[in-house]
């Protein structure tokens, strides 16, 4: 059983068809791309995923779970997590701060069923053992991921002064911290030089390995794509246009005319 | 002579403060706060002439605080937040008037009890966004204040809206000041009948006398304030603040990471209106004034201005701004134009200084503390 599954998803705009009957199996423990020129709804395939969007039609299902049932906020506990094609860093807060809001849901000072969140809240509000107790260990755990990624000294500035390839990297680490199931990123190499983009491949490929996280990546830059993707999925004006093998896509015939146009033109 | 040390002293107090926040090394720095801490205890004795205006700022201090949370922290904003403070000043008072509860419990759930209404009405109105959470805001100040001007006035103060003595904070040293009373009297009879000179503290004893309510007042405004800040630099450091600044920076992000930005919201909304809540209730058993005037959309915009000349989000700014605002207003301005054209002057004054704070220093006086301790940090290193 596959862990993302999509059937037949359509996303109309008005009378835009962004997302036009797309089909999807992303199997555990795989690194997926998803390609396709500007504007071909590939951000807007995350943003239905993740619930932002109401999809117009179609079914989405992950580990075996009706997605459709679910808030966008409470995407997360299904162990889904993802970052932004422009940044969505919480710029005035420190790098530390970014990292302990994405530990939110597990940050519980008083875990009493049904009053808890009323008692953690006075825990919280008079610095009360057991806050500090869950504070230390996120800040912990916080810190443990900013050694991973090699990020350790920043925690204490703030987000919005760090350069542009640290940010993407810090927006990765706060969707790591949620120890999800299932990582989406929409361009993780934007704006990256070719080492940095070389080291985001090694790095992509120890987390699917070392952390068994599945990966699916919007990306445009092709050598990074061919060289981690195990399978790619490619889509031009909303509509799916080939899926398979690196070495399949590379070839085909309709991926090249959707990103070089025609031959006879 | 008294005004050259009141004035003295209270240069020196403003001194205190400013080299506590600047300084960085630590014993100096506890040196100078200790200092300020005196001079906070002192101050109602030395420069009792200010304390009325004192505590008004000390409420406002609290009222700023609130919507700081709303504003800064969760970037919410609410025009309307007079109303919070007048619900609060309502629900206080038919507390005590009506269930006869003592006078701090009822401060304290006129606090929970906007809280709630804040949570409540945040639910619809929080829907709204920039521009439009303004306008509604504005329109929930306008219910509200209708509302207790033709409705609750009545049912909670029968004619008067007026606060019953027994009710109000200086009540609790009323024994003193009989007491003080008696031995001024007793002072008096030396003087005037037995002929001795008049002891040099006599004047002393006299303002005190005269002031002593004001400054119960300002003993007890100025712990719940100190409670209250403790509170939301708590809040504000942990879980709940970190989402409200998460939603403020990025609500698509924060709802990917788990945060229900509805709840949450309304949280903002909430706890935003606890700080007015507290803020009304002390208002009505300080003042004692209740009619709708008191709650006009003026203190909204005025809290907001505030907020905006301290700094925002930050609690040390909504202080700042609620002190400097209170202290330019109601004593400065008096004090150089004390005739009555001096009044109207002085309103023009107070809004040429709003503007000229925001035009240079937009991001208020509280930031521009910290790039001068910056600065100061760096020349000396």
């Amino acid at each position: 059983m596959a862990l993302l599954e999509i059937k037949d998803l359509v996303m109309r705009f008005g009378g835009l068809t962004a997302i036009d009957h797309l089909n999807m199996k992303i199997e555990e423990g795989t690194i997926v791309a998803l390609i396709g020129p500007n504007g071909a709804g590939k951000s807007t395939f995350f943003n239905c995923v993740t619930r932002i969007y109401e999809v117009t039609n179609g079914e989405l299902y992950f580990n075996n779970e009706d997605l459709r049932k679910y808030d966008p906020h409470e995407i997360i506990k299904l162990g889904i997590a993802r970052s932004f094609q422009n940044l969505e860093l919480f710029d005035n807060l420190t790098v530390l701060n970014n990292l302990l809001v994405a530990q939110h849901l597990k940050i519980k000072p008083v875990k009493t069923p049904g009053v808890g969140g009323i008692l953690s809240f006075f825990s919280d509000m008079f610095l009360l053992p057991s806050t500090k107790k869950v504070e230390k260990e996120a800040v912990m755990e916080a810190l443990k991921i900013l050694d991973l990624l090699g990020l350790r000294g920043i925690e204490n500035l703030l987000v919005s002064i760090l350069p542009y390839g640290t940010r993407k990297l810090i927006e990765l680490a706060r969707a790591l911290i949620t120890k999800p199931k299932f990582l989406m990123l929409d361009e993780p190499a934007a704006g990256l030089n070719e080492k940095e983009k070389k080291e985001l491949g090694i790095l992509l490929k120890r987390i699917r390995d070392e952390l068994g996280i599945t990966l699916l990546v919007i990306e445009h830059d092709m050598s990074l794509v061919m060289s981690i993707s195990e399978y790619i999925y490619v889509l031009s004006f909303g509509k799916p246009i080939a899926e398979g093998k690196p070495s399949e896509v590379q070839n085909n015939p309709a991926v090249i005319e959707a990103y070089l146009g025609k031959e006879e033109e | 002579m008294t005004t050259f040390i009141s004035t003295i002293f209270g240069l020196a107090g403003m001194l205190f403060f400013f080299l506590a926040f600047i300084k960085d090394k630590p014993s100096t720095k506890r040196t100078y706060k200790m200092l300020a801490g005196a001079f906070i205890l002192l101050f109602p004795f030395i420069m009792t002439s200010w304390v009325q205006g004192i505590n008004t700022a000390l409420v406002y201090a609290i009222l700023a605080i609130g919507l700081n949370i709303l504003l800064g922290n969760a970037g919410q904003i609410s025009l309307g937040h007079a109303a919070f403070y007048a619900v609060g000043a309502y629900i206080s008072s038919a507390l005590v008037l009506h269930a006869e509860l003592p006078l701090f419990l009822s401060i304290l759930l006129a606090g929970i009890g906007t809280a709630i209404v804040g949570f409540l009405l945040g639910t619809p109105v929080l829907r709204l966004k920039g521009h439009f959470l303004g306008i509604a805001t504005l329109g929930l100040h306008v219910l509200i204040y209708n509302l207790v001007k033709d409705k609750l006035k009545g049912v909670v103060f029968g004619a008067s809206a007026k606060m019953p003595e027994v009710h109000k904070i200086s009540y609790l040293t009323k024994s003193w000041e009989y007491s003080l009373k008696n031995s001024l009297s007793s002072l008096d009879y030396q003087i005037e009948i037995l002929g001795k000179s008049k002891p040099f503290y006599y004047d002393f004893v006299d303002t005190i006398t005269k002031s002593i309510g004001q400054i119960t007042e300002y003993f007890i405004i100025f712990v719940i304030l100190v409670l209250l800040v403790y509170m939301a630099r708590n809040i504000l450091r942990t879980k709940v603040g970190r989402a409200l600044a998460a939603l403020r920076d990025s609500e698509v992000a924060a709802r990917m990471l788990g945060v229900n930005i509805a709840i949450f919201k309304n949280i903002a909304f909430g706890l935003s209106a606890f700080y007015a809540g507290i803020a009304g209730a002390i208002y009505a058993h300080t003042t004692g004034a209740l009619d709708e005037t008191s709650f006009e959309l003026t203190i909204s915009l005025m809290i907001l201005a505030m907020i905006i000349i301290g700094g925002i989000a930050t609690i040390q700014g909504a202080i700042i701004g609620a002190f400097f605002f209170q202290v330019l207003n109601m004593q400065v301005i008096p004090l150089i134009f004390s005739s009555g054209k001096g009044q109207m002057l002085g309103s023009t004054i107070m809004g040429l200084c709003v503007v000229l704070a925001v035009i240079f220093v937009p991001k208020g006086i509280v930031y521009m503390l910290w790039q001068m301790k910056i600065k100061l940090t760096q020349k000396r290193s």
